[in-house]
This record gives C-alpha cells, sequence and structure tokens, in this order.
C-alpha cells in the first residue's frame, strides 16, 4: 500500500514562509526536512484512499534527548527526494552500542530485548511487534525518571496499553492501577516491575517473571515483606503463607496446574477483597475457586473461613494450637525414641566391653 | 504353633515367631509404608535440597501424587485384610490379644530403664511381644488409621472444602503433615534401630524373613513366652555360636 503511493499532497508554497515569529530552535538540516514535514497537512494517500500523516511536529522532538541530532542521523536511509518506498524503520543501534563515539547511553539490553516475545515475534517478521522506538517513543524520547518518558513508571500503562488494550483497562481499575495512575503511589507496580523491561516472555515460558513458578517471588518482591503489607493494610504475609500453603508447596515444586498468586487475585485486576468486584471477595471465591481444572463444584461454603493463614501466629487460632500441639508432640517422640535408643547403645556396647574383658 | 523342638532345645533351634500371613502383611505394610514415607517426606522437605531430589525422583509433583494415593489404597487394603486377620482367625486374635498393653507393661518399661541405668542387672522378663513392640504396633496401627482419615480428607479436599470449614481442612493437613513424620521417625528410626540397627542384632535381624527366632534369643528376649513353651530350663549350649 505505502509503496503504492499516489500522490503527496501538498499546500499552497506560501506557508514556506513562516509568518511572525521566530522560528524553533532547530538545526539546518531538519528545517529542509521541514519544508515538507512541518506541515500539518502534508500527507500521503494510499490506493484505497486512506490517508497517512507525515507531519512531524518539531517540538517534542527539541525537547527530547535527541534534540541535537539531525533527522539523517536516525533515519539514515533517506538520500533522495522523493524518498524510495520500502524505508527502514530507525535503527537504534546505529549509536546504542557500548563504546559508540557519540556519548550515547550504552547499557540497552538488546539481548534480552531479541530474547524477548517481543523481539522473538519482529525478528520472525511480525511488524506489529514493538522495536525500540514503540515503547520509548520516536520523536519524543526522554530519559527514563522524566516524567514525559513513554516508559517512564507512571506512563508504562498507556504505553503498553496501545497494544495491550484489555489489560490495560483491567489494570488501569486494579488496586495497583488507581494507587499509581490515581494517587502517584511509587510503591505501586507498573508493567515492567512485575514483567521486566527488555526481556518480557509470556507467562507460560517458565524463564517468564510472570510464569506460574516465578510468580510468588515476583509479587514477594513487595508482598514478601510485612512492613509493606502492613503499610496497605494486608494483615498477613500473603507470599510466607502462600509458600506453606499446599499450593505453595506444590508450585515451588515445579507444578504448573497448581494455584499460584494469580490464580486467585488475577494478573491485572487484583482489588482487595472487599472491593464487590474483586475476584476474592466472599461472593466471587466460589467462582474464583471453581474455575475448570481447579476445584469444580466450588459453593458458598468455600468463602466462609480465612485464607492465607499462617500456623505459626496466635492469630491462626485453633489452627495455631494444633500445629503447637503436635510440633511438642514431634519433638518429645523425637526426644523420647533418641533417648531410648542412648540409653540402649549404652547399655549394649558396655555390655561387649564387659564380655570382651572377661573373655581375655 | 510352634514346630516345638526338643525340651530344653538347643541355643540354635529355631523357634517359629510369625506365620507366612504374618509375613506378607508385614513385607506389604513395609513397601507401603515407605513409598508413602517418601513420596509424602518431599513436600514436608519442601525448600531443601531433599525435597528437590524426593521430587525429581519421583517424577515431579504429579505423578508423587499419583503414587502417593495409590499406595495410600494399598494401605487401606492392607488395614482391611489386618482387621479382618486379628477378628475373624484363631491366631489372629490371639495375636491382637497378646498385643493389648497391661499394668505389668508399665512395670516393665519402668525394670528396663532401671535396667540401663545400672539399678538393676538383668532386664526385666517380658512375653510374646515386649512393651516397646506393643508401642511400635499400636504406634504404627493408629498412626495409620490417623493417616487415612485425615488423608482423605485431603484426597477428596474439592468435596470436603464445600462441607466443612476450611479451618478443619487447614487442621486435618497439619495433622496429616506432623503424624506423618511421627510414623517415620517411628518406624523408620525407632524400629529399625530396635530391631536391625542396635548392637547385637546389627546389621541385621533374620526373624522378619524366615519368621522363626533362635531359642537362645527368645530365652533372652521373650523369657515368659519362652517358659510358656519349653519350661525355666534354659537352651542347651551345643557348643556352636550362635547370634551373639
Amino acid at each position: 500500500m505505502r509503496r503504492a503511493a499516489l500522490a503527496v499532497v501538498l499546500a499552497a508554497p506560501a506557508a514556506l514562509a513562516q509568518p511572525g515569529g521566530p522560528p524553533p530552535p532547530v538545526a539546518p538540516v531538519l528545517r529542509q526536512c521541514g519544508i515538507c514535514h512541518s506541515r500539518p497537512e502534508f500527507k500521503v494517500v494510499a490506493e484505497d484512499g486512506t490517508a497517512r500523516s507525515l507531519y512531524v511536529d518539531e517540538r517534542p522532538l527539541a525537547a527530547s534527548v535527541h534534540a541535537r541530532w539531525q533527522c539523517v542521523d536516525c533515519h539514515a536511509d533517506i538520500a533522495a527526494i522523493p524518498h524510495p518506498a520500502g524505508l527502514a524503520p530507525v535503527n537504534c543501534q546505529r549509536c546504542h552500542f557500548p563504546g559508540n563515539p557519540v556519548g550515547a547511553p550504552e547499557d540497552v539490553n538488546y539481548e534480552g530485548y531479541t530474547k524477548s516475545v517481543h523481539g522473538r515475534l519482529r525478528l520472525a517478521g511480525n511488524t506489529r511487534a514493538p522495536l525500540c522506538q514503540d515503547c520509548h517513543g520516536g520523536h519524543d524520547v526522554a530519559k527514563r525518571d522524566d516524567p514525559a518518558s513513554h516508559t517512564g513508571k507512571r506512563r508504562q500503562p498507556e504505553t503498553c496499553g496501545r497494544c495491550h488494550l484489555e489489560v490495560f483497562a483491567q489494570y488501569r481499575e486494579s488496586v495497583h492501577g488507581q494507587a499509581l495512575l490515581a494517587r502517584n503511589n511509587q510503591d505501586a507496580p507498573s508493567c515492567s516491575n512485575c514483567h521486566g523491561e527488555h526481556n518480557i516472555l509470556p507467562p507460560k515460558e517458565t524463564a517468564s517473571e510472570v510464569s506460574a513458578t516465578h510468580i510468588p517471588e515476583t509479587c514477594s518482591n513487595c508482598h514478601g515483606s510485612m512492613e509493606f503489607n502492613t503499610r496497605y493494610e494486608i494483615p498477613v504475609n500473603p507470599v510466607k503463607t502462600f509458600k506453606h500453603s499446599f499450593h505453595g508447596i506444590a508450585n515451588e515444586l515445579g507444578s504448573t496446574r497448581v494455584a499460584n498468586c494469580a490464580s486467585c487475585h488475577t494478573a491485572h485486576a487484583v482489588l482487595p477483597p472487599a472491593d464487590p468486584r474483586s475476584s476474592v471477595n466472599p461472593a466471587n471465591i466460589p467462582a474464583t475457586c471453581g474455575k475448570t481444572g481447579c476445584h469444580e463444584g466450588a459453593n458458598a461454603n468455600y468463602a466462609r473461613g480465612r485464607f492465607h493463614v499462617d500456623p505459626s501466629s496466635r492469630d491462626a487460632g485453633v489452627i495455631y494450637w494444633v500445629a503447637l500441639f503436635f510440633k511438642v508432640l514431634t519433638i518429645s517422640t523425637m526426644a523420647g525414641l533418641i533417648g531410648h535408643i542412648l540409653l540402649d547403645l549404652s547399655k549394649k556396647l558396655r555390655h561387649a566391653r564387659n564380655a570382651e574383658s572377661h573373655r581375655e | 504353633m510352634t514346630d516345638v523342638p526338643d525340651n530344653p532345645p538347643s541355643k540354635q533351634a529355631r523357634v517359629r515367631r510369625f506365620t507366612a500371613v504374618e509375613l506378607a502383611q508385614h513385607w506389604a505394610l513395609l513397601v507401603t509404608l515407605t513409598v508413602l514415607a517418601v513420596t509424602g517426606l518431599a513436600l514436608f522437605a519442601h525448600g531443601t535440597w531433599l525435597g528437590r531430589t524426593l521430587i525429581a525422583l519421583e517424577g515431579g509433583m504429579e505423578t508423587r501424587g499419583i503414587l502417593h494415593r495409590c499406595f495410600a489404597v494399598l494401605l487401606m487394603l492392607i488395614v482391611v485384610w489386618h482387621f479382618l486377620y486379628v477378628v475373624f482367625t484363631e491366631r489372629g486374635h490371639r495375636q491382637l490379644m497378646a498385643m493389648l498393653p497391661t499394668r505389668a507393661d508399665f512395670s516393665a518399661v519402668g525394670a528396663l530403664i532401671a535396667y540401663y541405668l545400672g539399678r538393676r542387672p538383668e532386664p526385666p522378663p517380658f512375653g510374646r511381644f515386649t512393651p516397646l513392640q506393643k508401642l511400635q504396633y499400636w504406634g504404627a496401627g493408629l498412626g495409620s488409621l490417623v493417616m487415612i482419615g485425615t488423608g482423605f480428607v485431603l484426597w477428596f479436599h474439592t468435596q470436603a472444602m464445600a462441607v466443612m470449614p476450611k479451618w478443619v481442612i487447614d487442621v486435618t493437613a497439619i495433622v496429616h503433615g506432623y503424624e506423618g513424620l511421627i510414623l517415620f521417625l517411628l518406624l523408620f528410626g525407632w524400629h529399625l534401630y530396635i530391631v536391625h540397627l542396635s548392637p547385637g542384632n546389627f546389621p541385621m535381624q533374620t526373624t522378619f524373613l524366615t519368621g522363626t527366632i533362635s531359642a537362645e534369643r527368645l530365652f533372652r528376649e521373650h523369657r515368659l513366652e519362652y517358659e510358656e513353651l519349653f519350661g525355666p530350663e534354659e537352651p542347651r549350649d551345643d557348643g556352636e555360636r550362635d547370634e551373639p
């Protein structure tokens, strides 16, 4: 389609002279490209009649970390006007490589990217999979801690959400999304806090940060600390109690069928149990536990009683006392058995020694 | 019941102690409890190299579960078999009655401790089953029943959760875990020491293979039973040395 572009629609040449005010501070070559690309009405019309804007707003570029570069420094294959068809996407590796002479940040995890689900799809020829610029921004690349950065913590959900629409919709309403987006709480996780940055892998792959076997560890980055949990009114350590539950033990020993954090709490629509929309709200527990392949036939009785119980904490009530009783019973049994073995052993050895000396 | 030899018997004479059926029950229980212990211990030892090794040996979490349940069914069958044996056969019933704890057992334990501590020259005379053997039998027996009961709830947890309070399930899991550990210590620690590993028995006593015991050992360890069979006279020494 793009190759079959029919016409480049240009407005009146009078617009070449900028009327009034000083021109924006841009490099000369940029200005040269701007002869065409600075015009908002500059478009290419495809065979099917759809139009694609070729307008470049120079202001974000001027504010970006790349302000000092010229268009062709990145769009390096542009050598003729009109441009030939089939121009390549900008390749960031032209500058961002270890030991580059222009001082571009070198610590780019290309390897992680090429092994990631995004990189693999892209390298396999899927043009819908993202390249660097799809996440980091084209002309408006900003430093990571700049609030304007597309990959900054608070803007990530929106950036990833451009492709992952449904996930973004769920996340935005979740306790994590609300905290980060609505209240700017930096404790709350953004996409990359759970999924990783360049090395994002699909959850089905064991190495993924969010695979069934890795999820407890990933969630424990925050929820493993009781200081953190207390701050957000979570009364027990959800990771510790999970790890000691049957689900947690089976998960640790490699079962992918058993429930992990996300199986019950969902991956992106995490909400506190008191919220009626939460998957772990008592009203929704039968449906959550009763998922196909889990506890089919779960009823309202599942929602009674407490989950994430810590048998070593007094708050667990009868469970605490039973566990304590059995701990004492086990230890005293062990002491009794070892005590008897030692008594028997010393008596028999002494006996044998006496018999030996008698024989001599 | 016993192929009674001469009276008094030679020290080396073998006296029948267990029948083939009893040996078969012991073998069935030995194999079943070993597999159950190993597959159960994998869960108890989670987070350690032991747990990971056991799980790897057992072919992963899913296979472990299947194995554990298969052998749990075997254990139930053995319990039923044993129950029928001790209730409906004369020989079995006699064994059960001999296994019942008596008041004399408590004083015998006291005397045994006194002997260990050097306050008594000889260990007390024991009957067919010593108090320690009774403890092993009842410990293993009642322990197995607890394991079967709690194991059932855990096996059918999806159904159990639908009718029982959550804390009952939690308590069940705790009891199953600790009771399993206690049984493991009792059988694979204590029982094994008493029967095979203690000095005099090491490396192995053969009764569990042959069902017989030497007259000398019977005299030494089950004096009351010996006297019932052969009278008070000590077994004859035919010159050859028997088991130490």
